[in-house]
């Protein structure tokens, strides 16, 4: 594949460049995901330089193990979002990022705007998702978010909100899959099975 | 010890799960669950892409992240992490006494597959390829394959068992690359693999050089070779597979 067919490439061709070490495959990869994963780190974090170092670790984890990638489960920017997203998680709640989260936390809890549709209203099908959080009660799109975007454990939620552990799990489950399905209803998701 | 969770339970962990939102205990046990459940793991990846749908902050990544990124890659390829080396490449002397006894006609139908000596780097290199080609049974691959086949400038091989009952497509292009497309090969145990040579003639003679591990049942698989290849051939190995063979192939044919 050479050079300038890159840009029309699937993710799935772009992975198997990269697993002939083509760096122009990777960067390719990073045109087209790397800001998707970097707001993601950055929102979690709360920290532009520790949000960085997730994203070049990813993306090296993709360079050197491209084969952990399976196309089957999943979309490679779901893939790399839940990388992102899990090492985000990790760092947030290590010792060291204590402090940052509590101040971080404190901003969030001063801010009366912070909601879901904030984080996603420059999405280019930004109107469908908006559309699809809609179907989700108020406590199914806060129990998301503070497990998603804070990296709390559903228990943590449940202590922040007040809630039953039980309940929290619930809305968890009862949220992502409502919002799943009305995401397929507007053509953001398609029905996935696993080959 | 964490307490054992209930099928019930760990299905409400599922969402969470999917979230990263669930302690180091639950953890371990969903993803045990996981393991035996192919639809709980449908359920999380369902779960998974629609929080990647609002991921999207509208941040743009730093240009010099890139090229911070770009710098570490480095010349040479990364240091793989799949084992193989040390323990499937066969004694020098071994090799060499085996390598003499190479003979292998491409065109003829030769039965036994002795390979030169291959280093610890290309091995690796292989497994990455081999571990892509794998994956190809999800589809990523696929396309590549695809595209390749229509290449007007591929060569396009059949290979097949003596006796004719067992056979082989590959598409090998001129850079190297090359597809298994499709077999009729039937399923080895576990412990068992497929394992694709190229069969190489130049100046040194006639010898096979290993193209890859094809796993146990292969499907559509990826693969380099770059050199004089005349043919290609796949015998039944010992998993991980090997550096040199004895066994007797499979299936084989040459590039016409």
């Amino acid at each position: 594949m050479k050079t300038g067919e890159l840009r029309v490439a699937s993710d799935a061709q772009l992975v198997v460049a990269i697993g002939r070490f083509r760096h122009d495959a990777l960067s390719e990869v990073y045109r087209r995901h790397a800001a998707a994963a970097f707001g993601l780190a950055r929102r979690i974090v709360g920290d532009r330089a520790l949000a960085e170092e997730i994203v070049q670790e990813v993306f090296l984890r993709l360079w050197n193990a491209p084969d952990r990638f399976d196309a089957g489960r999943g979309s490679l920017r779901t893939y790399l979002l839940t990388q992102t997203h899990g090492r985000s998680v990790d760092v947030v709640r290590a010792e060291a990022a204590r402090r940052t989260r509590e101040e971080r936390d404190a901003r969030m809890t001063s801010e009366a705007g912070y909601d879901l549709e904030r984080e996603v209203w420059d999405l280019t099908q930004a109107e469908h998702v908006r559309d699809a959080l809609e179907h989700l009660s108020d406590g199914e799109r806060t129990a998301i978010e503070l497990a998603y975007f804070g990296g709390h454990t559903y228990r943590e939620v449940a202590v922040l909100l007040g809630e039953p552990e039980g309940t929290v799990k619930s809305r968890i489950r009862s949220g992502l899959g409502r919002l799943r399905d009305a995401l397929v209803d507007r053509g953001m998701a398609g029905p996935w099975r696993e080959s | 010890m964490a307490r054992e969770l209930s099928p019930r339970e760990l299905e409400e962990l599922l969402g969470p799960y999917a979230l990263d939102a669930v302690d180091d205990d639950e953890r371990e046990q969903v993803e045990q669950y996981l393991e035996r459940n192919a639809r709980a793991r449908e359920l999380v990846a369902e779960y998974r892409e629609t929080a990647a749908l609002l991921a999207h902050g509208g941040t743009e990544a730093p240009p010099y992240l890139w090229e911070r990124i770009e710098r570490t890659l480095g010349e040479e390829p990364p240091r793989l992490t799949i084992p193989p080396a040390t323990t499937v490449v066969a004694p020098k002397s071994r090799r060499s006494a085996l390598v003499r006894r190479v003979a292998v006609g491409v065109a003829a139908a030769a039965t036994v597959l002795v390979v030169g000596a291959l280093t610890v780097k290309v091995l690796q290199q292989e497994d990455r390829i081999d571990n892509l080609g794998r994956e190809a049974k999800a589809g990523s691959v696929l396309a590549a394959a695809e595209t390749a086949a229509r290449d007007p400038l591929a060569a396009k091989v059949r290979l097949s068992s003596t006796d004719g009952s067992r056979e082989a497509r590959i598409v090998y292009l001129p850079n190297g690359e090359g597809f298994l497309l499709d077999d009729n090969l039937a399923p080895l145990p576990a412990d068992r693999t497929y394992q694709l040579w190229a069969l190489m003639s130049d100046a040194q003679g006639p010898r096979p050089i290993s193209a890859g591990v094809l796993g146990s049942d292969p499907g559509v698989a990826a693969f380099r070779a770059r050199g004089p290849v005349a043919g290609f051939a796949i015998t039944e190995e010992q998993v991980p597979g090997v550096a040199s063979s004895g066994n007797p192939a499979v299936v084989q044919g040459p590039v016409d």
